[in-house]
């Protein structure tokens, strides 16, 4: 565990352990999914969920239920994985510079390579339309949801999911065509 | 709002069906979690003890890796209560830290070609190494007694006892077992085999009756095979499939040791 994980004391309760339980329980797919999603290496999405519901675990009275559950462990996993992606990127550059080429960021056992595919693209999106459009596109939760779970405007939810869709959509024109040509 | 491309909502489609944890991972996760946060892994609710108890059915290792998570929740239990009185209780920090600095094992330097060590390991084994008598597998898949109050964990007095002078041995339990396969599950993917063989070497030697032996198996088996190693590769998933014949192979041994090209 890295050091953004401080260990909850061990007198946080048991109620807070059963919450914790719980949450993990009917949580756990959803957050290891958004990992996914997030860009974060395959070799290290387990480290991330773990990290996440260990956040969740020192914020769980910090959670008022203003916004949908769902929405603020995604809010975590987000901060969680974008901590590890620098980090990660930080050691790329190093490694790109010891060896004048950046490492594949492939998994070398990936047999699915339209989630490959999908997830590269993903990569390309700033943080905020990112959310957005993982949100409501992968995991179907509506836009009032997710603007009480970003803390931002119902609109602004629309136009980054709008601008999302775009963007991502043109990047997988420009892929197929590339295929295509080859 | 536009409707999604088509093109992109079928790509949508195809990742949301795929994407999905492996099988054990949330044991896995919940064993590393309880022990970062020093929380009890309670009873399994309900519906979560019904898809283990489905799942255990379906594969045997699935049910270890239950097994498993529950007696790390028994010596949790143990540590949790120890944690109520006066005695600090270092287990917690122990384990999250597992395989930790107190370990005897760690405090020697890691060998500076992880590769290397691991060829030397494999040369100095037999070309298979007979595994242990396996637990036997049950019939049907266990029930979880959640009414039950947790057995005190055999590791919970040793947890308590005053630290000695002399060099301590700590015991290792099921959280020590599960972080090394995880760390040799990292290696594989990676594809550092050589430091993958090291470890699952070390798991051989200090788990040699261990929980977890199927999925290290597998995971060597992989190490091997990717390594070029095919037919010592193949013989570790003969053995795997032989004394366990109800653990799942992974798709990445299948397909690493090319197990349907099998002759």
């Amino acid at each position: 565990m890295s050091a953004l994980a401080q260990p909850v004391p061990a007198d946080a309760g048991s109620a807070t352990s059963r919450r914790l339980r719980e949450i993990f329980d009917d949580h756990y797919e959803f957050v290891y999914r958004s990992v996914r999603r997030l860009g974060v290496p395959l070799t290290h999405v387990d480290d991330v969920v773990q990290e996440t519901f260990i956040v969740v675990g020192r914020r769980l009275d910090d959670f008022e239920g203003r916004s949908s559950i769902r929405t603020w462990l995604f809010g975590i996993a987000m901060r969680v994985a974008n901590t590890q992606r620098r980090g990660e990127d930080r050691r790329r550059r190093r490694a790109a510079v010891a060896a004048e080429s950046a490492p594949s960021e492939t998994d070398p056992y990936a047999r699915r390579e339209a989630v490959d595919l999908l997830h590269r693209l993903l990569t390309e999106l700033d943080d905020d339309r990112r959310a957005a459009f993982i949100l409501a596109d992968f995991e179907g939760m509506t836009a009032v949801e997710i603007a009480e779970g970003l803390g931002v405007n119902l609109n602004t939810v629309y136009s980054r999911i709008r601008a999302a869709r775009k963007q991502v959509g043109e990047a997988l024109q420009r892929y197929r065509q590339t295929e295509g040509q080859a | 709002m536009e409707p999604l491309d088509p093109a992109l909502a079928e790509l949508i489609a195809t990742e949301t069906k795929t994407v999905a944890p492996p099988e054990g991972a949330k044991a896995r996760a919940w064993a590393a979690i309880g022990a970062g946060v020093g929380v009890v892994p309670l009873a399994v609710p309900a519906a979560s003890a019904e898809a283990a108890t489905a799942a255990a059915a379906k594969t045997g290792a699935w049910l270890k890796i239950v097994g498993a998570t529950a007696l790390v929740g028994a010596v949790g239990t143990g540590v949790w209560a120890t944690s109520r009185t006066p005695e600090p209780t270092p287990a917690v920090a122990r384990t999250d830290a597992a395989p930790s600095a107190e370990d005897g094992r760690e405090a020697e330097p890691p060998p500076d070609d992880t590769t290397a060590a691991a060829v030397a390991a494999v040369e100095a084994e037999p070309e298979v190494e007979p595994e242990p008598e396996p637990d036997p597998e049950p019939e049907s898949a266990p029930t979880v007694d959640t009414s039950a109050p947790a057995p005190e964990p055999r590791a919970t007095k040793k947890l308590r006892q005053e630290p000695s002078t002399t060099v301590p041995t700590p015991p290792l339990g099921l959280a020590e077992e599960l972080a090394l396969v995880e760390k040799i599950r990292k290696a594989v993917a990676a594809g550092d085999h050589g430091e993958a063989l090291t470890l699952a070497k070390e798991h051989r030697d200090t788990f040699p009756k261990g929980a977890l032996r199927p999925d290290r198996l597998d995971l060597e088996a992989t190490a091997y095979c990717a390594r070029g190693q095919t037919e010592r590769g193949r013989k570790l998933a003969t053995q795997l499939r032989e004394t366990w014949p109800k653990a799942p192979i992974s798709d990445r041994l299948e397909s690493t040791c090319k197990l349907d090209e099998e002759g």
